[in-house]
């Protein structure tokens, strides 16, 4: 093989029968990055034994970690919040579909587990049992953009996909709405990072089955859930800040719609969030006043931390 | 044609547009007739360098990266999800793909500007 190159890469994904059972991929995105890396675990033994060396490597348990970093699609965010611990109730009808997810509290376990396939300069990477540690949406480039950090239980050696695209567009400019509190729509955000955090780590469990000789994880777990975000506003008057000083909770809601399309939108709600930073900040004589924020939640009255409700036409299978 | 090509991927509603690189945009639960010359852009499209640094101490090019590039493989050989290749009995005989609708122009993927 010759050297390659990123573009002519690709990434594909596929919900799993059984957890770490690789499945061919069903749906490729277009993505920004990548960095998913096995990780070998190896043992290096040091007993005493006339040496100060190294004197031997026991191969260690296996999984794979990295993150993946794309536009934020309708069609495709659906997919990665399966494989977080999300309740998802699909409603509407066909084409259009919408997709609500609310964090669960059941199991240590994802709702879905993902297959990925990665190919990088025409060698393919078949990830297992990959689920999502953490998901941030935040605008990047003036665009929604998703970055989602992922663990996988084990690598395995798949043959080459042919990959089949689609023509979802990136939401951007002129098609956000912010509502803070909720039904109070505002016009001085420019940027956000919302994230889920699901503390994910792999779970070993002495074992002899699955490939790399039965040193992939059993499964991956998840623990405490966080869900935070951090926005920059233009510092107007006190209001806020004063919120911010009594502790005062305030649910924020943010919609953003591909082409202005309701058909088309991805939108998360915090329905309890308390302000835990409000930077007013004077950087340099022609900046202006801006306030940085940090929003953590707790759930609201319904019991959940968060929620996100996204329209496509992808239909889940 | 030499080819038939049915896209029917359930994920996607129909009508959906569905870009196979290489050969251009289709819409999904269509069925569409590809020419040879299509089907050659295809592996064209795939092509794969096997080229390599030349180790060989006594020839001119030691050292020196020589590309290979071998087109990539037919579309009968490939698998594509939710995508059936077959190939036309015309192709050995005569008419009528019977009911088909072609919307695929060789070479020419359309391309929605913005799009993924």
């Amino acid at each position: 093989m010759g050297v390659g190159v990123s573009g002519g890469g690709s990434l594909g994904l596929a919900f799993e029968t059984v957890p770490g059972t690789y499945v061919a991929p069903t749906k490729f995105h277009p993505i920004l990055s990548e960095s998913l890396e096995f990780q070998p675990g190896n043992i290096y033994r040091r007993p005493i034994r006339q040496s100060i060396d190294n004197i031997g490597m026991v191969p260690g348990n296996v999984n794979v970690t990295g993150s993946v970093s794309a536009e934020a699609l309708d069609d495709v965010v659906v997919y990665y919040m399966y494989a977080m611990r999300m309740g998802i109730v699909k409603t509407g009808t066909t084409p259009n579909w919408i997709y609500t997810a609310t964090p669960t509290s059941l199991a240590a376990f994802p709702t879905r587990t993902l297959s990925l396939t990665v190919v990088r300069n025409s060698v393919v990477f078949g990830y297992v049992g990959c689920v999502v540690s953490k998901m941030t949406l935040a605008i990047q480039n003036d665009l929604l953009q998703m970055d989602v950090d992922i663990i996988a239980q084990n690598e395995t050696t798949q043959s080459a996909p042919t990959p089949t695209w689609g023509s979802t567009t990136p939401i951007g400019p002129g098609n956000w709405n912010i509502g803070i509190p909720t039904a109070t729509q505002v016009f001085d955000m420019d940027t956000f990072s919302y994230s889920i955090d699901e503390v994910a780590a792999p779970a070993y469990r002495l074992k002899n089955t699955g490939p790399n000789a039965g040193r992939g994880a059993q499964f991956v777990s998840m623990g405490e859930r966080t869900v935070q975000m951090t926005a920059s506003r233009d510092f107007m008057d006190r209001t806020d800040y004063n919120l911010f000083q009594a502790g005062t909770p305030q649910s924020i809601t943010i919609l953003g719609t591909a082409n202005q399309s309701t058909n088309n939108s991805i939108q998360f709600l915090i329905g309890n969030s308390y302000k835990s930073a409000y930077q007013v900040v004077m950087g340099a004589q022609g900046d202006i006043v801006r306030a940085n924020l940090t929003y953590d939640s707790t759930i609201d009255g319904s019991g959940n931390a968060t929620q996100l409700v996204v329209h496509t036409q992808e239909t889940i299978v | 044609m030499p080819y038939q090509m049915t896209i029917n991927q359930e994920n996607l509603a129909e009508g959906a547009d569905v870009l196979i690189h290489g050969l251009g945009t289709f819409a999904n639960g269509g069925t569409y007739d590809i020419s040879d010359e299509e089907a050659e852009h295809f592996r064209e499209a795939h092509a794969v360098d096997a080229g390599g640094v030349d180790s060989d101490p006594e020839s001119e090019n030691f050292g020196v990266y020589v590309p290979n590039v071998q087109p990539g493989p037919s579309l009968t050989e490939v698998s594509i999800y939710g995508v059936t290749v077959t190939e036309s009995s015309t192709k050995a005989a005569a008419p009528s793909a019977g009911p088909v609708a072609s919307t695929s122009e060789p070479g020419a993927p359309v391309d929605g500007g913005g799009d993924s």
